[in-house]
């Protein structure tokens, strides 16, 4: 098993779970922040946050592609999860207030 | 390391593709297998509980008179809440759920045309263990429903993916070269179900995603603290938006007009806004006997549309004045619409059959995409990994016949059971199951020992059970499928001619895979075959 092998299978592991978690991240993230804009919109919270559910699991299948299409580097990995912790946290943040808890 | 993503989009989706598949395809076999069984769940009840084999009656059931008998069968105990479901052509007993104060359950199976209580059928059958393992894999809590999600999405990607890898898409629908080798027939067979049922495949599991999708996404609500997390989940699986009615019971005894009358007026309602008859489908009367009862009604799922409405009426109980008028949001509507395309509900045979061949293709297309890895991989890496090779046969083998072989396994052990058949406190109905998993577990065991004949001898015991089920459920109800068609019990005979055709192409496959067996291979079989208590292997 030589070091090449090693590295390239930690760049795998990082890269598959980088992009399959942080990609579900994105999505969870997203879909409330997508919801909260319809609600601002105008449309009921409940009917945005609907809308925005069944709309969000396309963005995870793109993330997925995306994150895999690219050539093999963590590069992808790191973005996708920079992006849904940055989506979960706004969401965290911004929804409270709007959902009157 | 050489399946590794390269620099370019189309390897990169091939790696996607393989691996996706590879690792998931167990858990997506099952999930599927088990939905295309599912789009005939009801008629698998039937045909696994004989008592309930009756031919389908509009006559209405008399709710309150089913509550006056519950009262007279158990006079010391007091009903608490009762639920009840209206018959339909595809599940044509009416049912009644009774709860009573001290916590005790039970439920009344009536058969609308004579109004005559039925035993308990004795079997979970197709609506109590298929369509379950379909949707959570009858595991406790959660993770059964987050495993579904994964296969969802998983098969997604892989139709997503495989359109990508496919450089010919065109061609891939007229080209099947069955009598080339293994490898190459498998991979045709992986194409052409593939691509003919692309759309099919790509829809059902996104519409299946649709069903929970607000659910899936929930997680992010962890993050919040309390009372919050609980407004933002309901939000987010939009759960007031179902129209479901329930309040706090008072403590006190209150009156109880009778259910009949307000069911009607329920379908009244729904049948003038919607300008055809309609009628209601499930019925919960809570706090029944308190003075906050109330009783909620579901209007049936629309027969000519795809749109799983969920209108919704609540009455008070105790005087019959209307609490809620639940009309769904545009979109939830959308949302229902999805569910509907998934769930088909409506009344529609031929895209019935369509969804199961559907369905089927899409076992195929996971079914080639097994074999077409290990046939194209051996000669490469069995030398050198012979465990790896050995490993995937194992899974491929156990996860395709293995299951299928199970499932008939659960037809023919529900004909031998006694009808009060119980062992270890454990009811026939879960000792089927439970038989179900064990044939399921020898199948693995099995493939490990059999190697590469297992999966010949796999196909052959599926065409053994297969038929075998059908012997036995002439023999134990006198229902062949001419005598169940002429009685108009066309669930069982379908059923039974299902069976049989399955029975017919196992039995074909299995000698197909027989044949193809390198000359060599055969060789060293039959020469181990003729050694005294010899092993193929």
């Amino acid at each position: 098993m030589s070091a090449l092998w090693v590295k390239d299978a930690g760049i795998m592991t990082y890269r598959v779970f980088g992009v399959v978690i942080g990609g579900y991240a994105l999505w969870t993230g997203i879909v409330p922040l997508f919801g909260l804009a319809l609600h601002g919109f105008g449309l009921p919270l409940a009917e945005g946050m609907l809308i925005s559910s069944m709309l969000g699991v396309l963005v995870y299948i793109g993330v997925l592609i995306w994150g895999f299409a690219a050539p093999l580097k963590m590069r992808p990995a790191s973005v996708i999860l920079f992006l849904g912790a940055i989506a979960m946290l706004a969401a965290a943040q911004l929804a409270p207030a709007e959902i009157g808890a | 390391m050489s399946d590794q993503p390269n620099s370019t989009f189309r390897p990169s989706m091939n790696w996607v593709h393989t691996w996706a598949g590879l690792l998931l395809g167990t858990l997506i076999f099952t999930v599927f297998w088990m939905g295309t069984l599912s789009v005939f769940d009801h008629e698998i009840d039937r045909w696994m509980q004989p008592s309930t084999r009756i031919v389908a009656s509009a006559a209405p059931v008399d709710f309150d008179a089913m509550l006056e008998s519950v009262r007279a069968e158990f006079p010391e105990r007091e009903i608490t809440e009762a639920g009840f479901a209206v018959q339909s052509e595809r599940a044509p007993l009416a049912r009644g759920y009774f709860a009573f104060a001290g916590g005790e359950r039970e439920t009344w199976i009536v058969n609308p045309e004579t109004g005559e209580r039925l035993a308990e059928p004795g079997s979970l059958a197709g609506t109590g263990f298929i369509y379950p393992m379909h949707i959570c894999l009858l595991l406790p809590g959660i993770w059964g429903w987050w495993l579904v999600l994964i296969a969802a999405i998983a098969m997604m990607l892989l139709v997503v993916t495989g359109v990508i890898v496919h450089r010919k898409i065109i061609m891939d629908f007229f080209t099947f070269r069955q009598k080339k080798k293994l490898r190459r027939s498998s991979l045709d067979l992986h194409n052409l179900a593939g691509t003919l049922f692309l759309p099919f495949h790509f829809m059902i599991a996104f519409s299946g995603v649709m069903i929970f999708a607000g659910w899936y996404t929930s997680l992010v609500w962890l993050t919040l603290p309390g009372e919050a997390a609980d407004r933002a989940t309901i939000l987010a699986n939009a759960g007031d938006d179902y129209g479901y009615y329930s309040r706090e019971a008072a403590g006190e005894p209150g009156a109880t007009v009778p259910v009949m009358p307000l069911i009607a007026r329920a379908e009244a309602i729904w049948s003038e806004r919607y300008g055809e008859p309609v009628r209601a489908d499930y019925i919960n009367a809570g706090n029944y006997g308190d003075a906050n009862g109330y009783i909620w009604m579901r209007r049936s799922y629309p027969e000519r549309q795809v749109n799983q409405g969920v209108d919704t009426i609540a009455f008070d109980l105790t005087n019959g004045e209307m609490i809620v008028d639940f009309v769904p949001t545009p979109a939830r509507q959308v949302q229902r619409w999805l569910a509907g395309l998934h769930f088909i509900q409506f009344d529609h045979w031929p895209l019935r059959w369509f969804y199961f061949v559907g369905g089927l293709a899409g076992c195929l297309t996971i079914a080639s995409g097994f074999v077409f890895w290990t046939a194209s991989r051996r000669s490469k890496i069995e030398a050198a990994q012979p465990f790896k090779v050995r490993l995937i046969d194992v899974v491929s083998v156990g996860s395709v016949t293995g299951l299928i072989a199970a499932t008939c396994a659960f037809f023919v052990i529900n004909r031998l059971l006694p009808v009060d058949a119980s062992w270890n406190g454990f009811e026939r109905g879960v000792l089927e199951g439970l038989f179900f998993f064990l044939v399921w577990i020898l199948s693995f065991l099995h493939a490990g020992i059999r190697a590469k004949s297992a999966w010949a001898e796999q196909t052959f015991a599926i065409a053994a059970l297969a038929l075998g089920a059908v012997l036995l459920n002439w023999i134990t109800t006198g229902d062949h499928p001419i005598a169940a068609a002429g009685r108009g019990l066309w669930s069982v005979a379908g059923m039974d001619l299902v069976l049989l055709a399955g029975a017919a192409i196992a039995a074909w496959a299995a000698l197909e895979l027989r044949r193809s067996k390198p000359s060599a291979e055969r060789r060293s079989i039959d020469e181990a075959e003729t050694m005294p208590g010899g092993a193929a292997e």
